[in-house]
């Protein structure tokens, strides 16, 4: 220890290891926890179009529009651990085709530090509910799901479905409204 | 229950692609990758094997038998495990066949060694000019056997080889005779000091820098230090090599720890943090998981969340998530996703190639299961500016060689 030089690197490599020691100490500390909280949607209204893609290929496939409530607290999941959560509602069926299908209807980012009380009415979907095909005429059984994955701020990334989903059957024509 | 472990290769044009499993855990491997690595992974094991036994020859044959023995072992069992057993088994060899026989051949030549006397002083020339004459019928006492006559004086004998009596030169194991307790004890605390050593780029550095002053340690290495460094360097690689590719094993990626160059995924990932991945194929592609994918004709991997999937009824097909995949078939199904940025307004389709709409399991290298902030600039930085990856590597070499520990 009698040169800067050997000061400096062993206090380098004490830090190095002390912070190594930290991160490593947060993802255990939280690695196994429950991070499912009961989550309640409700679905006011279901739209059928059919018309052509236009977000990808060019064929006329099914074109849902949904209308949903959300009310969640997730105030539980965020711990020292937490830097985000990204909230995601997505609707799962299968249909004549595709034995699954998973569609993602709206998405959130919620950041530590913002309100974790989700109290959402009258929501629109953000992104456009496209079936490969036309598969969701007629088809009794959409599973609407708010699952969420956790951003640690080192550590795993979990992806956690909130306990309470919906399901609702769709229309059988085209641009009918169906309410609730 | 069946066969608990077994391999099972063939040959695709000129790659191999290996079949292995141990107890239920099964395995496919096969593509360009695994060739070259099978390749590499035979010759670098072979290499440090051989290196082993070069280093074994100069302690003894035991060395060289056992050192060769384990070292082939290694590469053959591996050649039946595959590239991770070649480096396991001659990696474990070259350490058996240098480190612990070099001491066997200490322990055993001192055992070896007859009792003698102290040595006689040095004879100074000038004594049988016009010194005494020694009286006959006695012999001097030294190591070597006397087979001129007693010296007449006057004459100078032919000149005996003077035995040493001085400090012995700092070698490793006695190939000299002469060796105290004390001095095999000093010798083993510097082996294990140099062993502490990081090797490294030491050897490489050492050529070109031999006429500097503080590199007096260095000079004194002799051939076998030498060696032994090299070895450690190898090693040091193999170790490196083999955590690379076990990792590689155990997670089915072919790249289990990226970094993340873009900041489509703020404010999630941020430019320089690490994410690892595994690629299994029990677990299907789900929506919301953060997918590394390639695009055909880019080499650059993309980190970005998948946003809808549509999953074909196949043969070997999942329905749910809970059915157990039937081996051997598409795992998936036939899974088509699309996958959207974080931070960008739309969806990846204006990224992928033209025409095409969808990705397959087949673009995938990853799923991403872990995060580290921040670990990952080291690596941009080093890609952004390439001498400072060089100026890094080259004063971690000069500091090794500077600091004996």
């Amino acid at each position: 220890m009698n040169t800067v030089l050997s000061r400096a690197n062993s206090l380098f490599a004490f830090s190095l290891s002390v912070m190594a020691a930290l991160t490593f100490g947060c993802f255990i500390t939280t690695a196994f926890k429950e991070r499912s909280v009961p989550v309640r949607i409700a679905v006011s209204r279901v739209t059928l179009k059919n018309v052509e893609d236009f977000t990808g290929p060019r064929e006329r496939s099914d074109l849902g529009f949904v209308t949903f409530d959300i009310t969640a607290d997730l105030q539980s999941i965020f711990d020292w651990n937490v830097k985000q959560l990204f909230l995601y509602l997505s609707a799962e069926y299968s249909t004549k085709n595709n034995a699954l299908n998973q569609v993602v209807l709206w998405d959130k980012i919620m950041l530590r530090g913002d309100n974790p009380r989700l109290s959402l009415k009258d929501m629109k979907s953000k992104y456009f509910f496209f079936d490969d095909g036309n598969g969701l005429k007629g088809n009794r059984n959409i599973t609407l799901t708010l699952s969420w994955n956790v951003v640690p701020n080192a550590g795993i990334l979990p992806l956690v479905t909130g306990s309470g989903h919906v399901s609702v059957p769709f229309p059988d024509n085209y641009e009918t409204t169906k309410s609730y | 229950m069946g066969v608990l472990f077994g391999v099972e290769c063939w040959l695709d044009g000129c790659c191999v692609g290996c079949r292995c499993w141990v107890f239920c855990w099964e395995r496919v491997f096969d593509g360009w990758m695994f060739c070259w690595v099978q390749v590499l992974g035979v010759l670098l094991g072979a290499g440090v094997g051989w290196m082993g036994v070069l280093l074994g020859a100069g302690v003894g044959w035991m060395g060289v038998l056992l050192g060769a023995g384990v070292g082939w072992m290694g590469v053959l069992l591996g050649a039946g495990v595959g590239w991770m057993g070649v480096l396991l088994g001659a990696g474990v060899g070259c350490f058996v066949g240098s480190g612990v026989l070099s001491r066997v051949r200490c322990r055993a030549l001192s055992r070896e060694r007859p009792r003698r006397g102290p040595a006689p002083a040095p004879l100074p020339p000038s004594r049988c000019l016009s010194g005494p004459a020694p009286r006959p019928g006695v012999q001097p006492r030294s190591p070597v056997p006397v087979s001129s006559p007693a010296p007449r004086p006057g004459v100078c004998p032919a000149p005996l080889p003077v035995p040493v009596s001085g400090p012995a030169p700092p070698s490793r194991c006695p190939s000299l005779p002469a060796e105290a307790a004390v001095t095999r004890r000093k010798r083993k605390r510097e082996r294990e000091r140099e062993r502490g050593r990081a090797g490294a780029a030491v050897v490489a550095a050492v050529a070109a820098m031999l006429s500097l002053d503080f590199l007096d340690d260095v000079r004194r290495m002799n051939k076998r230090q030498l060696y032994y460094q090299v070895l450690n360097f190898g090693m040091i690689v193999s170790s490196a090599l083999m955590i690379w590719k076990g990792l590689m094993v155990v997670t089915g990626s072919e790249s289990p720890i990226v970094v993340v160059l873009s900041g489509s995924m703020e404010p999630a990932f941020h430019r320089g943090d690490l994410l690892f991945l595994t690629n299994r194929i029990e677990d299907p592609i789900r929506v919301g998981e953060i997918v590394v994918f390639r695009i055909e004709g880019r080499e650059i991997p993309i980190v970005h969340r998948v946003l809808k999937i549509h999953e074909k009824k196949g043969s070997g097909g999942l329905s749910t998530a809970q059915s157990i995949p039937d081996v051997g078939t598409l795992q998936n199904g036939d899974i088509k996703f699309l996958t959207k940025g974080d931070n960008n307004a739309v969806d990846d389709r204006g990224l992928y190639k033209q025409g095409q709409h969808w990705l397959e399991k087949k673009d995938v290298v990853g799923r991403a299961r872990g995060f580290v902030p921040y670990i990952g600039i080291v690596t941009i930085l080093m890609n952004d500016y390439p001498k400072f990856k060089y100026a890094v590597l080259f004063l971690l070499g000069l500091f090794v060689l500077v600091h004996r520990e």
